[in-house]
């Protein structure tokens, strides 16, 4: 990817070509975040946050490489700062997070292989749970609301969405074995 | 650790209720294990992309779902069905006799309020297609070439048919879709090819002057001067014109009335007076170029070449109405006026209102579903406006009372249409100033950017009706 300098010198970024290379990466920078920060409220905030710490480092960009990586190094950062603020007792421990840190960015390209089966797999679940997921995770229905839909507990609605968050995972994993025995 | 129990702690927390012990526990073991790490990592992500990668919730086109199921990744894969292909087509050769050819590469897929003229296919919905020339002169048609491409033509509008991967459009608008199947698929016009490269896009030629527009929504679209090879690549939201034998014809000025429309006898009796509208003009920006666009930079763009003085002014023929994604002086709504002072307002029985619908040539009507129109009579304080100097809104602020709405199918572009309501009636009666001005907006929102700009006839326009009133009084 590179960028085209319109107001500054050469092999700088204006401000026009930030904004465009960030919304091409808002996406990853929130996958990136979320590992550390679950909720995605909260992961937004991160990432906009995230933005302001971009902007301010863009001289520091080289436009000759690609601009994912480099912003998610940041977002990471900022995820972490988010733990440390909030403080909160049952967060997971630093080595944890330095760890996966570490490790997301080496998985980076098969956790995006793991993404590009995720469709094929959505459209195997049954009706009921497919409506229940897009509910939860598309329209953003609070889990007491699906509750009410679906004339369940709020434990159940949980339970069948990691259930089916299971049944996704074990779909991607088989498709990812049936392409490693071609 | 179990993975089960594993399993359950990462879910606790993706649910944000993990206790301190719990959290210590995932934490020591995501810090000793590489493979709770991996898990730990698929899982959240899958979270993360459920929850933030809205495209995995949007339906794909039918061809694009098709072409997914296709994908295949490895080219190993490929060879089991390559050996079982070659002894089908091996045993075909001495177990079957050879099937006649058959001659026709495409299909009639949907038809929406077609007309048809001349031209030397069949035009039935369904019907399979072979080379020909398809001449359609009112409405829209899908047709699906079995290359996986589909082409909508949009009337009027001629298109020659050459083989599964090829056509030529002789004048007006074809919007094109292109899946991984028909790579390749060229649209050949009097001045150039346009060569898709998986993508949809629309083109558009001018017959008079062989003038081609080409605009891409997604993906590529390579355009070649046929004269002098010159190649140029299009882009997603990208334009191109290419000029036709130098009659350089601006596309504003290029107004397409076929004045084919049937002079239908008006259903009214010798009881009723009609008034022709003793004013009319619409606010919102005249279009600039063939394909209206909601974009606001290319709308700033254009505002360079918007010359104030041929506003809708100057736009003697049409008044045009659209209602676009997006807010802006795009959109556009038209007001007709008409002087009823030589009649008795309070005598009035029954009152219907007329308009004249004829094709504006600026955007695409596949980007609009059936229309509604609303028609409001503008009541309160009116002020005495002057056609002449209406630019994007109407000036002071009227109140509006409604009355009535009419429907233009998909793909319709002209024929006569009105409100004929007690509604109407009563505003006339109530209404004591000899002006009554009246608003036409269509409520119907455009699916895509650059859908179809409605127009009907002006007060101005040399072979239509003007906006009319019909009135029939009490008998005395």
């Amino acid at each position: 990817m590179t960028v085209e300098s319109t107001e500054s010198g050469s092999g700088s970024c204006t401000h026009k070509d930030f904004i465009r290379l960030f919304l091409e990466a808002e996406k990853d920078l929130l996958r990136y975040v979320m590992v550390l920060i679950p909720n995605v409220a909260d992961a937004r905030d991160v990432v906009q946050e995230a933005a302001v710490a971009l902007w301010d480092k863009i001289d520091q960009y080289d436009p000759n490489k690609p601009f994912a990586p480099w912003a998610c190094r940041f977002a990471l950062n900022e995820a972490k700062m988010f733990l440390r603020k909030k403080a909160r007792q049952n967060r997971l421990s630093d080595e944890a997070v330095d760890l996966l840190e570490i490790e997301r960015m080496e998985n980076a390209d098969r956790l995006d292989a793991r993404k590009d089966h995720l469709r094929e797999c959505l459209r195997t679940l049954p009706n009921k749970n497919a409506e229940l997921v897009k509910d939860y995770y598309f329209n953003e229905l609070s889990v007491e609301d699906l509750g009410k839909r679906f004339e369940r507990s709020v434990d159940a609605i949980y339970k069948t969405l990691q259930r089916v968050r299971q049944t996704l995972h074990a779909c991607i994993e088989n498709k990812i074995q049936m392409e490693a025995k071609l | 650790m179990k993975e089960k129990e594993l399993r359950n702690l990462i879910d606790g927390h993706l649910r944000e209720n993990l206790d301190l012990a719990s959290a210590k526990k995932l934490s020591d073991h995501l810090s000793e294990s590489a493979d709770a790490r991996k898990l730990y990592l698929e899982m959240t992500d899958l979270h993360a992309s459920l929850a933030v990668d809205e495209a995995l919730w949007v339906k794909q086109p039918e061809w694009a779902e098709k072409e997914e199921t296709k994908t295949i990744t490895s080219f190993r894969s490929y060879i089991p069905w390559a050996l079982a292909a070659s002894v089908v087509f091996l045993l075909s050769l001495f177990l079957f006799p050879k099937p006649k050819e058959d001659p026709t590469f495409a299909l009639i897929k949907d038809t929406y309020s077609a007309t048809w003229e001349g031209g030397d296919l069949t035009t039935e919905q369904g019907s399979r297609l072979r080379d020909g020339t398809l001449r359609l002169s009112e409405g829209l048609v899908t047709l699906q070439f079995d290359s996986g491409a589909e082409v909508t033509l949009e009337a009027p509008v001629s298109l020659k048919l050459i083989d599964s991967m090829k056509c030529e459009l002789i004048n007006g608008t074809a919007v094109t879709y292109v899946p991984e199947s028909a790579l390749g698929f060229r649209i050949i016009t009097p001045e150039a090819d346009i060569v898709d490269y998986g993508t949809r896009f629309s083109v558009t030629v001018f017959e008079e002057t062989g003038e081609t527009h080409t605009r891409v929504m997604e993906g590529k679209v390579q355009v070649e001067y046929t004269r002098t090879g010159e190649i140029v690549a299009l882009s997603a939201g990208e334009r191109h014109t290419v000029k036709g034998n130098g009659f350089a014809i601006p596309p504003a000025e290029t107004f397409r009335e076929l004045g084919t429309i049937p002079d239908k006898p008006l259903q009214h009796g010798p009881e009723w007076t009609f008034f022709e509208s003793s004013k009319d003009a619409f606010v919102g920006r005249r279009p600039n170029h063939l394909f209206v666009t909601d974009d606001k930079e290319v709308v700033d763009l254009l505002k360079d070449s918007y010359d104030s003085d041929v506003h809708n002014h100057n736009s003697k023929v049409l008044l045009l109405v659209k209602n676009a994604i997006s807010q802006g002086p795009m959109n556009r709504q038209a007001y007709v006026s008409f002087d009823l002072s030589g009649i008795d307002r309070t005598q009035i029985e029954e009152a219907d209102f007329l308009l004249h619908f004829a094709p504006s040539g600026w955007g695409l009507a596949s980007h609009l579903p059936d229309s509604t129109f609303n028609v409001y009579g503008l009541a309160g304080e009116v002020s005495d406006w002057d056609e002449a100097s209406i630019r994007d809104e109407f000036p002071g602020t009227p109140e509006t009372v409604y009355l009535g709405s009419f429907v233009l199918a998909k793909g319709v572009q002209k024929g006569r249409f009105g409100v004929r309501t007690e509604d109407l009636t009563n505003f006339l009666k109530a209404r004591t100033h000899s002006q009554v001005t009246f608003m036409v907006m269509r409520e119907t929102k455009e699916t895509e950017d650059g859908g179809l700009v409605h127009g009907f006839a002006s007060r101005r326009h040399p072979t239509l009706p003007p906006p009319t009133l019909a009135i029939r009084l009490k008998t005395p």
